[in-house]
């Protein structure tokens, strides 16, 4: 057994399938979705994030890993597959999983814009399942910690940069053992971007697994330990960015000649 | 590490809901004034129309006819839009999704969602009746109107929340244009006999009256504080409330639940 194996895995992907079908008929009146085929989504991806690493999901606009972050955060229903958090079947026992989550998405809505910064962390630290003292004592830490203490007000107020580091605090109130970020530095200038990636590190030297989907294949080359490439749903690649840093311009540089085979158009920044 | 209570969770919905509201600074003065609005313009078209034929049955006129009428498909109205709005406002703000992903449950989160604006409600009320006793002090039966309204109201809410849930139902599939909830409170203005007794209205109409729940609302609180009927005289109409409650309300869970999970298989919980 390696040092790594001794590490415990919080999240497991096991050959996770979603294929968006179109409404029965008889709901089409109703619903209104992109899909009037079936569209595979995501097709068998299998990986883990251990405690303390930070994974990144990167691929093309529409490579599925919007999907899967919705998938493992109990979202979304899977069409097959298994996902366990700490072991519970995220299908079986949906309840459970939840209290190990922390979820920020990839649009800086997903906050009461009404209220203010610490009234937001307050309300969603009860929801999280924290007695109200304690949501407020967290409330008032993890402000600090995202460097908004100071600078609280409504959030209609608040920057895109401050939003996006109010819904990282939002997500980590009930210190989740597995945090799913959705592009959150999308929008985000370089100072921003900055600042969440020092967060990011941090909340993973204390023990958190952190998956992390992104198009900035900079942060993703200089933030994670592991890289998981997805083009079309399918896994193209799987393992630590050191096994791509060979090639000429270093790891973002290789991420990108590897997405841009399939005819895509990331491109490194 | 010991976890929120769903008392505690209640509570900060309905905290976080105080502090939307007192942003807004102008919505009680507003629902103040459009309650005088209203109940005077009930008042003047009693003066109108004086003490017709066709309410021959009831004390008073037209004015506590259609006040009571006004205070029925208030309640109702709130019981059948509040969820479906709710819903809708949080799957704007993009607050559905981040809520669903933690561990507090939905029918928490409905619940909590529904108290502030029933306390709404209720100052809502207590301003109708406010106006009716300066209009008419102590000529109106007070003791009934106590003792009737909570209880009649709190069934015909109950029945209206359980359409509500099927109205938000059709928001959690469809996002916008339900259809339900206008159609159930203008029929239900309507048929029921909101403003005019259900006996104008021709008797094939009179059949269809009697599907609405509001008209068994309607008839026992005009019944019990207009025409000094007694608990034994509606029964009937109380029971019918009971039944529509018994019939609607689970009903409505079952449809909502699978609506929201259609929702996760289709992936458009947070659509908008």
């Amino acid at each position: 057994m390696t040092e790594v194996d001794r590490v415990p895995v919080v999240l497991n992907v096991e050959d996770v399938v979603k294929v968006y079908e179109p409404p029965p008929w008889w709901l089409r009146p109703l619903i209104r979705t992109a899909a009037r085929e079936p569209v595979e989504a995501v097709g068998g991806v299998s990986f883990q994030v251990r405690s303390g690493e930070i994974v990144g999901l990167v691929g093309p606009n529409g490579a599925g890993k919007t999907t899967l972050i919705r998938i493992i955060a109990t979202l979304l229903e899977p069409s097959g597959g298994r996902v366990t958090i700490r072991g519970t079947d995220i299908a079986a026992n949906p309840a459970r999983a939840r209290h190990s989550i922390g979820l920020v998405l990839s649009d800086d809505r997903g906050l009461y814009w009404r209220l203010t910064g610490l009234q937001n962390l307050e309300f969603f630290g009860v929801m999280a399942g924290l007695p109200p003292a304690t949501a407020r004592a967290r409330a008032a830490e993890l402000l600090e910690t995202v460097g908004l203490r100071g600078r609280d007000k409504l959030v209609f107020g608040y920057s895109a940069g401050m939003r996006t580091r109010l819904n990282v605090a939002r997500a980590l109130l009930a210190q989740p053992e597995l945090l799913l970020l959705d592009e959150p530095s999308r929008g985000l200038d370089p100072v921003a971007s900055r600042q969440l990636a020092d967060i990011l590190r941090t909340q993973a030297q204390s023990g958190r697994a952190i998956l992390l989907s992104s198009h900035r294949l900079d942060e993703i080359a200089e933030v994670c330990d592991t890289v998981v490439a997805l083009i079309g749903g399918d896994m193209r690649f799987a393992g630590a960015p050191d096994e791509l840093s060979g090639a000429a311009g270093g790891v973002a540089r290789a991420l990108a000649t590897l997405l841009t085979e399939e005819g895509n158009d990331m491109e490194p920044r | 590490m010991t976890s929120a209570s769903t008392m505690e969770r209640v509570a900060a919905i309905v905290r976080r809901d105080i502090m939307v509201e007192r942003s807004y600074h102008f919505q009680l003065a507003l629902q103040v004034i459009g309650i005088g609005f209203s109940a005077g313009t009930f008042f003047f078209i009693g003066k109108l129309v004086g003490e017709p034929d066709a309410l021959s049955d009831y004390e008073g006129g037209y004015f506590p006819f259609a006040l009571i009428g006004s205070i029925v498909m208030t309640t109702s109205v709130l019981g059948l839009s509040t969820f479906s709005q709710k819903i809708s406002d949080e799957q704007r703000a993009g607050t559905l999704e981040v809520l669903l992903s933690t561990p507090t449950r939905l029918g928490t989160i409905l619940l909590g969602s529904f108290l502030v604006p029933l306390a709404f409600l209720l100052v809502e009320l207590a301003l109708y009746l406010v106006f009716a006793l300066i209009v008419f002090g102590s000529a109106l039966p007070w003791t009934s109107i106590v003792m009737a309204l909570p209880v009649l109201l709190l069934l015909t809410i109950v029945v209206f929340s359980a359409l509500g849930i099927f109205s938000a139902t059709i928001i959690v599939l469809a996002k916008r244009g339900d259809p339900l909830a206008g159609l159930v409170a203008q029929s239900s203005n309507f048929l029921a006999g909101a403003l005019f007794p259900v006996s104008l209205l021709p008797g094939w109409l009179q059949f269809f009256s009697h599907l609405v729940p509001a008209f068994y609302g309607l008839r026992a609180i005009r019944d019990l504080i207009l025409a000094n009927a007694g608990w034994g005289d509606v029964l009937g109409d109380v029971l019918a409330l009971v039944a529509f409650a018994a019939v609607l309300l689970p009903s409505s869970m079952w449809a909502f639940s699978r609506a929201v999970r259609i929702a996760r298989v289709t992936g458009t919980l947070g659509n908008y």
